[in-house]
């Protein structure tokens, strides 16, 4: 089996130059057209944790409502990059980067740009679900009340949209003024999605959602995105191929560090371009 | 690889070896031991502690001795002398009996005490046996009474004479063995109105350098005279030292129809009961139209310049009528039975024949002079009282009515002891050295009883309660443990101290708790992490800081600063807020290309210049607020200066002291800002990243995030930082001690000092004695400071365990 595979591999590898060239120029040009991209990774996108470059030379077009999968091996960097879209990373001491991403149109490095701004287009779910120890309403009209809207009407309405978007409203709604910690993880979860649509971000960004939920959990998280990509562009990563099958319209696959292969969700899984990320899909290695 | 086949693991592999068993077996009773052992030593000083204060709010404990005979005959007084030796019992025909007493130094639950040996319920009679000594012949008189503190008896006439007895005893040592002598030493009798006029009631205040007889007498008229002695110690350069008759005053006709008299212990005063049961306070005034020896000795006073003549010479005074108080005025059917001056001669027992027993006291009126009034009030008796005698070691006296014996105190209005006697007592008197008391039924029996009371004056009321003593115009909570003259009665509240305590405590979390949160949450929250490493240790060396090296600074350094830059000061707490958060805003409404120069957490570089140039501003312009609004008149010169020391007083009506809470605010504000810092910065580092990006990624701002989600999942662990320093600050003792004044005062004004519990336990340590009561009440302060620090922790783990479950984050 292994000699039977490391046929293809040189094979494949006689191509990597050129491959790693055209990768993005030929996913570019198969799918993600300008009037559909949202967030442009661009010019050879960079990344930095002190002297350890952790991303390199990335080219990238996500489109708009649409679910984007990031997967890769442990370590490969697809978290960073997701962090970068918010800029979650700045709270890191030592970091730099090169290149540039835009998220509609508008550089999120222009140093003219508030972060909090940018963090109020971009919303952000967590590996591990982390709600704020107050009640199931403040943790979902937070993102509200930091913005300065406090007007009880507006508020009520919030939460009530937020938890039926993130299908949580039936199960919680008589219970809304009790600590959102006695929820189950799968709920606490949600109500992290649904504290993240509450201020109606243009792009959700999400962190291996469910690593830490059981399957019936999982599951329902999986169809929330489904249903949430009609109004949202979602960027996730995950671990799980099944997962990234499930419910990504693309995906990148991304190794050490580098963007391998990016394209439809269903050719990438079923044929491959490279020989790295049919290893990688069918779990030769991970 | 040629090894492998030929392994063979170890069979004695799964053993376990006896010296790990063992180790692991001593480890764990050592460990169980020296817990158990701590818990058991701080529970060992507890209990310790316990048994030191317990005394103190025991009663007085009596028990009979035994019965001394002496012969049979009429007794009007008796005494016994301070080592409890040579009681004697003396009748109105001048005849003294005198019985020696054997007593032995016996050592009896580890104090020394003397003891009398006791055979058949008689005390043993000693080697002298029973003697008498007579000081007059063929001279009757109506009246004795005996002064057991001045040791003098008090014979008086229907003649109008009165002849003072003093019974002198002292110690003799031959070859370590002690007897006590006795003198009696008496006058030729004292002549006072006109010759006849009989004696009704006689007061004579013997002190050491005055002597004053006050005598109602019968004139014959309808209205009783009034007649005083003085004498004084002569002044003259030939003066053999002793008392010389100075004069006399009639002082009649100022009360209509006194019945009895009685002096103060200055002599500047007479209490005078009338008929009417009103009592009248005169006051003693210099009287200039008495001609001759007026200043009272010049130097050569003495110089034989008095000649003897038969014209009785007049005293230089006159009597003012000062006060009229109705002491029974609420009780019609009640007349007054009995005016008797305590230990000191400053307060009157009142008694009234339904039993009334007040206390009546003088004290400074703020508009000058004295008044008298009732500072306290027992119980009733069943009747009006018989006897009557004063502790001379404190503020007790014991009074009986029939068989009914009780021991009071007069400050606390507590009975010490009391009791009922198979016969009605004749006399009744308490020991010297308040360790014995005396009962005889008059007719020869004197019986003693042991007197054990070491605490009178301690007690529930004392320690917490308002109690007006002595000299003060109303009743309040007073610690004055020692003072300068042997009547003086300490005062022991804890009141002050613990308000003393709080108020350090208070004036030093208003300054430290804001600044050490706030730091801590910058620090934590705002500051880049290279800094925060470099800021926190250095915070916690300022911890490690001897606090005597604070106070020293406090005391010596920034007291006198601050004293004449208090405005300074005010202006710079002002400013230094408003500035930042001026500064905050102004700083968020610059582009964000400008800020971004400065990169995050390093924004403190900006603020730092504008603080130090805010501070230095404040400094400078505070002598200009000075000028502009604490302006006053100078009371010595009459001119308008600038100056809040002056200003303070005269806008608030409180004082205004160098070593003030303010200083100690400061100091002990420095002491406690590390530790309340650094638990703190802990509690809010502690506050899971997940947390805090989950904010920041809903777009709050840094501040939002510390304000909203960080600040309350790390409550519990804030509460506990203020909390430990708390527990700091009541119990530090070395910056209060030093940088106050140790006036134990109870107010809360910022610029007046304190005394906290700790402090005073440190102040006054060098005037306990061992077992005294103020050796007590430091134990008592020191039970306090236990408390308090117990019950404030307590509470304090009750909400910080309900914070904690209240904004607990997601468990891991």
């Amino acid at each position: 089996m292994t000699t039977l595979m490391s046929e293809p591999e040189t094979q494949e590898t006689s191509k990597p130059q050129p491959a790693d060239q055209t990768a993005a120029g030929s996913t570019e040009d198969k799918a993600v057209n300008d009037s559909e991209t949202l967030i442009e990774v661009k010019d050879n996108f960079g990344f930095n944790y002190g002297s350890t470059q952790v991303l390199f030379d990335l080219n990238l077009r996500i489109p708009n409502r649409k679910v984007t999968a990031l997967i890769g091996p442990s370590g490969c960097g697809k978290s960073t990059l997701l962090r970068c879209f918010n800029r979650m990373n700045d709270l890191i001491d030592g970091i730099s980067h090169t290149g540039d991403i835009t998220i509609g149109g508008q550089s999120i490095f222009d140093p003219a740009l508030e972060i909090i701004s940018l963090r109020k287009k971009v919303g952000m779910v967590f590996q591990k679900y982390n709600p704020f120890p107050k009640t199931i309403y403040e943790n979902v009209v937070f993102s509200l009340r930091v913005s300065g809207r406090n007007n009880k009407a507006l508020l009520d309405e919030t939460v009530e949209r937020s938890l039926r978007r993130s299908a949580l409203w039936d199960e919680v709604k008589d219970r809304l003024h009790e600590s959102a910690l006695g929820l189950s993880g799968g709920q606490m979860q949600r109500l992290c999605i649904a504290r993240a649509i509450a201020n109606e971000p243009e792009v959700i960004l999400m962190d291996e959602p469910c690593s830490a939920l059981d399957p019936i959990a999982t599951g329902k998280i999986e169809e929330l995105i489904d249903e949430l990509k009609t109004d949202y562009t979602i960027v996730i990563v995950t671990h799980n191929m099944q997962q990234a099958t499930r419910v990504s319209d693309r995906t990148a696959f991304f190794y050490l560090g580098k963007l391998i292969e990016y394209g439809e969700t269903t050719k990438l899984f079923t044929n491959p371009q490279e020989k790295r990320t049919e290893d990688y899909v069918s779990g030769r290695f991970g | 690889m040629a090894d492998t086949p030929s392994f063979k693991p170890d069979p004695h592999r799964f053993e376990v070896s006896k010296r790990v068993l063992w180790i692991d077996r001593f480890m764990n009773s050592f460990i169980k031991i020296g817990g158990v052992g701590v818990i058991a030593a701080i529970f060992g000083i507890f209990l310790f502690i316990l048994a030191q204060i317990t005394p103190l709010f025991n009663g007085a404990e009596v028990r009979p001795v035994g019965t001394v005979e002496f012969a049979e005959g009429e007794y009007a007084i008796f005494g016994i002398d301070e080592w409890g030796e040579l009681p004697f019992m003396a009748g109105r025909d001048g005849v003294f009996h005198f019985t020696d007493l054997e007593r032995e130094q016996t050592t009896d639950d580890e104090k020394v005490a003397r003891r009398y040996t006791v055979e058949d319920g008689a005390v043993v009679v000693g080697e002298r046996g029973q003697f008498t000594r007579q000081v007059f012949e063929d001279e009757t008189y109506q009246h004795v009474k005996y002064d057991s503190g001045a040791k003098q008896a008090v014979f008086s006439s229907a003649r109008g004479t009165v002849r003072l007895v003093k019974v002198n005893y002292r110690p003799v040592f031959d070859e370590s063995l002690r007897t006590i002598e006795v003198e009696l030493e008496t006058e030729s009798p004292y002549q006072l109105g006109e010759a006849g006029q009989a004696i009704v009631d006689v007061d004579v205040l013997e002190a050491e350098d005055l002597r004053v007889i006050a005598a109602v007498q019968q004139n014959g008229e309808d209205s009783n005279a009034l007649n005083l002695l003085f004498f004084k110690a002569g002044t003259g350069l030939f003066d053999e030292g002793g008392l010389t008759l100075q004069g006399s005053v009639d002082a009649s006709g100022l009360v209509e129809n006194p019945v009895k008299v009685r002096v103060n212990g200055a002599g500047d005063a007479l209490l005078v009961l009338d008929d009417q049961d009103q009592l009248h306070y005169l006051r003693r005034e210099y009287d200039e139209s008495v001609a001759g020896d007026s200043g009272g000795g010049g130097l050569l006073g003495g110089l034989g310049g008095e000649e003897d003549s038969d014209e009785p010479k007049k005293a230089p005074y006159k009597f003012v009528h000062v006060q009229t108080i109705k002491p029974l005025g609420d009780r019609p059917e009640s007349k007054i039975a009995s005016i008797d001056w305590l230990f000191g001669r400053a307060s009157l027992v009142i008694t009234g024949t339904d039993g009334e027993q007040r206390i009546f006291s003088s004290y400074s009126q703020k508009e000058g002079g004295l008044t008298y009034a009732q500072i306290n009030e027992f119980p009733n008796l069943e009747g009006g009282a018989d006897r009557f005698d004063y502790s001379r070691r404190n503020r007790g006296f014991l009074i009986t009515h029939g068989q009914n014996v009780k021991l009071q105190y007069a400050t606390t209005g507590v009975t010490r002891w009391e009791d009922t006697l198979e016969y009605i007592p004749q006399l009744a008197g308490i020991g010297p050295k308040y360790d014995l008391l005396m009962f005889s039924d008059g007719t020869g029996k004197l019986n003693l009883s042991y007197l054990d009371d070491p605490h009178p004056e301690a007690g529930w009321k004392a320690f917490f309660g308002k109690i007006w003593y002595e000299g003060q115009p109303e009743p309040q909570y007073t610690w004055q443990s020692t003072g300068g003259e042997s009547s003086f009665e300490p005062k022991l509240s804890m009141m002050p101290l613990i308000v003393g305590s709080l108020k350090g405590t208070l004036y030093a979390l208003m300054f430290a708790v804001p600044i050490a949160i706030l730091a801590g949450m910058y620090s934590s929250q705002f500051l880049s992490a290279r800094w925060a490493k470099i800021i926190k240790p250095t915070m916690e060396i300022m911890a490690s800081l001897p606090s005597v090296v604070l106070g020293f600074l406090a005391a010596l350094w920034l007291a006198p600063i601050l004293e004449t830059r208090v405005p300074s000061v005010v202006l710079i707490i002002v400013l230094i807020p408003t500035v930042s958060v001026a500064f905050g805003f102004i700083w968020s409404q610059l582009p964000k290309n400008t800020r971004t120069l400065v990169p995050e957490g390093a924004e403190f570089w900006a603020l730092i210049p504008v603080m130090g140039l805010v501070t230095w501003i404040g400094w400078e312009l505070g002598p200009a607020l000075e000028q502009a609004l604490f302006v006053v008149t100078d009371e010595a010169t009459g001119k308008q200066v600038a100056d809040f020391r002056l200003w303070w007083p005269e806008a608030t009506g409180t004082p205004f002291e160098q070593r003030n809470s303010l200083v100690v605010g400061f100091m002990m504000g420095f002491a406690v800002i590390p530790i309340i810092f650094t638990i703190a910065e802990d509690a809010m580092s502690n506050v899971p990243i997940y947390l805090r990006s989950a904010s920041l990624a809903l777009g709050a701002s840094r501040w939002q995030t510390a304000w909203r989600v960080v600040l309350p999942t790390a409550a519990a662990g804030i509460f506990a930082a203020v909390m430990i320093g708390f527990g700091r600050a009541v119990g530090e003792t070395m910056i209060v001690v030093m940088a106050t004044g140790n006036t134990p005062i109870m107010e809360w004004n910022i610029f007046s000092g304190m005394r906290t519990l700790a402090a005073n336990i440190a102040v006054e340590l060098p005037e306990a004695a061992q077992h005294s009561t103020l050796y007590r009440a430091l134990f008592l302060g020191a039970m306090l400071l236990f408390l308090l620090t117990f019950t404030v922790n307590t509470i304090a783990e009750v909400i910080r365990q309900h914070l904690r479950g209240k904004y607990k984050a997601v468990s891991d």
